[in-house]
């Protein structure tokens, strides 16, 4: 085995080896998991909001609003299913349930959906009601204002008997809307209610002025057919959800990117920093040559982020291969139709390249964290841009801006896989990495010469020192 | 081969600083060389220069018959003067990973480590990560990483160092294993009695340049003996004794009088110690006093280390 790969099986068998690895290993799916869940588990462990009206229109307001939130509640459970769909067998047995669902109910959808996937048609829970509508409290009820209303309905709220108590009053296109709530404003429960009133004062006005019921319902099922169409598309017109989702696994490559690179990179300067001041540095370089090491050095670590990366993408595929098996083979044949795995791969080897060895050639100047900490932030700020683009490049990958920006070869391995989704010219493709290539090459030659002036240097280094160090080197 | 290491008109500037200047020695073959001086005079650029991991900025260096010490540098074995290891790692790990590094087989460094760690007292610690052992024998792990591939050329800067005087005496030990097995052995100190006892040749620097190269008994005679008179006696009596040289005195605690007197090469403090005696001088203690490592280090620097 020669030198090189000893010292890259060392740093990884280093770090592999501690407890803290394999947690950060966990964490980030963790935090995904927690950050994911979390909501869904409050909505599901979330009890439904006990509303009471008091209708003070003499429009008989009450029952009609009660009518809206229940078919709200029909439609969130319709949407519900087409969504499981989705992500259990694909676009076609979405639109498969939603044409089941016309004909026969959500219970026809469930049916279609059984046929394509048991198990997620099993699985498949309705969403819990968000309100409850309950006959209100006779004092509220017998209220001949909306103040004397309001005085019952506060009491009832803040003996926590109801979660909301809705008070109607005012006159046909005057309609008052006075909500008490348990909670400092309800967001979701006033705007569902905004919402309703709203429909209901439109719908009585235009009856007023004449438009039967069967024009109104006509009216209200009036709907746009709206098609999204793109040269782009894979069908050459009509926008799939598969035509999209090349953009969005090119954002998730490119956070997934520079995160790799950024740790992977600090891994190596913490190693660097550690045989640095401990002076382990010193009898490395008396028994192997910069190059050995710093390769050895970054092929071990580039080691821990591959682990690092197989154990993610393996428990990835194994959920959305039991959980969302449509959305895994549209995943799949995104990375493998395109090619994007291939320039995923390129980006990931060069943009850890470039930026591993730079933190070595920097750790090999620095006996503590501070001083690491002095030379990074010029590239932590680098590293920053591209990141606070990412949202640009996700609406808009051609952007002008973003295709500067893919020029510059530290930001490119960040944002290029967002762009190489949306199949930018070919000769900003082989530009950009041709770029990123000579730059690559040129920071480890520097890094390369920067290690070894550093490896031996003394005492406190600053920028302005460490670029003359390497400069006198090079002139000797 | 007659050297192991051979140094002509070799000079080493940092800018306008010269670390080392026109400096040439040998280091022969199979020998113990001490390369002596102050903290900053230079030898620890030599060493890096003579492990090719510096540059000389002119002269040039032999090392086991290479013009570049980095073309047989699986040859040498090389303990920096700051020493450390890897904490996390078990001592039988880290001498397998740098003995590896210098091409020895994984199975045969670990039989190797095993049996010098047991030879010095560390079998019981074989398995524990470095950061739980001792600095002595963090060191003791250290040298024998450098030491297990059985490398022609040692170098050691400043081995003695932060060793308190047991280890010290243990790693005098190891050191004269080395040589005894054939091993050329290179080390630098400024602690000149670790020399005068375990060195065949030494190399004196100051200041950046050579100033002395030779054997141990060579240096010494570059000082003069002295003569030691103490007792009730003036300076001006001491003075005035046959064949003495310079005398300095001091008072001592007592009241009496401590007197050193250069012997010149041709004096053997006889004839002083005669003329004393007939004088009936009040002399209460003499001693011939052969000159050491250091007196000459002094001498030939001229006192400005």
């Amino acid at each position: 085995m020669s030198r090189l790969l000893k010292i890259a099986r060392r740093e990884y068998l280093a770090y592999v080896r501690t407890v803290g690895f394999w947690l950060s290993i966990i964490a980030l799916p963790l935090v995904l998991g927690i950050s994911t869940l979390a909501p869904l588990l409050t909505m599901k462990s979330a009890q439904p909001e006990r509303l009471a009206i008091v209708d003070l229109t003499g429009q008989n307001l009450g029952p009609a609003i009660a009518k809206t939130l229940v078919e709200d509640q029909g439609r969130a459970t319709a949407r519900a299913l087409r969504s499981a769909a989705l992500s259990a067998a694909g676009p076609k047995a979405q639109e498969e349930v939603r044409k089941a669902q016309v004909r026969g109910g959500d219970a026809a959808g469930r049916e279609v959906l059984a046929r394509y996937n048991p198990a997620a048609a099993a699985r498949f829970k309705a969403p819990k009601a968000k309100t409850i509508v309950l006959p209100a409290p006779a004092e509220a009820q017998a209220a001949k204002t909306a103040r004397e209303a309001g005085v019952a309905a506060r009491r009832d709220v803040a003996a926590k008997r109801l979660d909301s108590v809705l008070i109607l009053s005012g006159r046909d296109d005057a309609v008052v809307m006075d909500l008490w709530s348990r909670n400092l404003g309800a967001p979701v429960l006033e705007n569902d209610l905004k919402r309703a009133v709203g429909d209901l004062m439109r719908e009585r006005a235009l009856t007023r002025a004449g438009v039967s019921p069967q024009t109104l319902k006509a009216a209200d099922d009036l709907k746009p057919v709206f098609n999204s169409l793109s040269p782009k598309a894979a069908s050459g017109e009509k926008v799939a959800l598969r035509d999209r989702l090349p953009t969005f696994v090119g954002v998730v490559a490119s956070l997934v990117l520079w995160s790799m690179a950024l740790t992977g990179a600090s891994i190596l300067l913490n190693s660097v920093i550690e045989e640095k001041s401990s002076k382990i540095l010193e009898v490395l370089l008396s028994s192997a040559s910069v190059p050995e090491i710093m390769g050895g050095k970054i092929l071990g670590v580039a080691g821990l982020t591959l682990t690092v990366l197989f154990i993610w993408a393996l428990g990835g595929a194994f959920a959305l291969i039991n959980f969302a098996p449509g959305l895994a083979a549209d995943l799949l044949a995104v990375l493998l139709g395109k090619g994007l795995i291939f320039y995923f791969g390129i980006y990931l080897v060069l943009g850890y390249l470039m930026y591993a060895a730079l933190f070595a050639g920097i750790g090999a100047f620095c006996e503590t964290q501070r001083d690491a900490q002095t030379l990074l932030g010029p590239i932590m700020m680098v590293m920053a841009v591209p990141m606070i683009f990412m949202g640009q490049a996700l609406r808009s990958p051609d952007a002008p801006i973003v295709s500067a920006l893919s020029w510059f070869p530290p930001f490119t391995p960040f944002l290029m896989p967002v762009r190489i989704a949306s199949d930018p010219p070919v000769a900003q493709v082989v530009g950009t990495t041709v770029l990123m290539v000579v730059t690559t090459v040129a920071i480890v030659a520097f890094s390369t010469r920067a290690f070894h002036v550093g490896a031996l240097a003394t005492g406190k280094v600053d920028l302005r020192t460490l670029l003359g160090r390497i400069a006198r080197k090079q002139a000797g | 081969m007659v050297n192991a290491v051979s140094l002509e008109g070799v000079s080493k500037t940092y800018g306008d600083f010269h670390a080392v200047r026109d400096v040439g020695f040998e280091v022969p073959a199979g020998r113990i060389t001490g390369f002596l001086g102050p903290n900053g005079a230079g030898k620890t650029s030599t060493i890096r220069m003579i492990l090719g991991l510096l540059p000389a900025s002119a002269g040039r260096i032999t090392v086991l018959g290479a013009d570049d010490a980095t073309r047989v540098r699986d040859r040498i074995g090389f303990l920096p003067e700051e020493r450390g290891l890897y904490k996390r790692m078990t001592p039988i790990d880290a001498i397998v990973f740098f003995a590896g590094l210098k091409g020895v087989p994984e199975a045969e460094g670990r039989r190797r480590a095993k049996a010098m760690l047991e030879a010095q007292g560390l079998g019981f610690a074989m398995k524990r990560p470095i950061k739980d052992l001792s600095k002595g024998m963090a060191q003791k792990v250290q040298l024998i990483s450098a030491l297990a591939h059985e490398p022609e050329l040692v170098v050691l800067d400043e081995p003695f160092s932060g060793l308190d005087p047991v280890n010290q005496q243990a790693l005098e030990g190891m050191i004269r294993e080395i040589a005894a097995r054939g091993a050329t052995v290179l080390f630098s100190t400024h602690v000149m009695q670790h020399a005068e006892r375990l060195c065949d040749k030494v190399v004196l620097m100051a200041r950046g340049k050579k100033v002395f190269d030779g054997d141990v008994a060579t240096a010494r005679r570059a000082a003069p003996r002295a003569l030691v008179l103490e007792g009730a006696l003036s300076a001006a009596e001491v003075a005035a004794l046959p064949g003495l040289g310079t005398v300095a005195s001091e008072a001592l605690s007592d009241g009496d009088w401590r007197h050193v007197a250069a012997l010149p090469e041709d004096s053997t403090g006889q004839d002083a110690l005669k003329t004393a005696f007939a004088r009936d001088l009040a002399l209460r203690r003499f001693e011939l006093k052969e000159p050491s490592l250091h007196d000459a280090f002094i001498v030939l620097t001229g006192g400005q280390a």
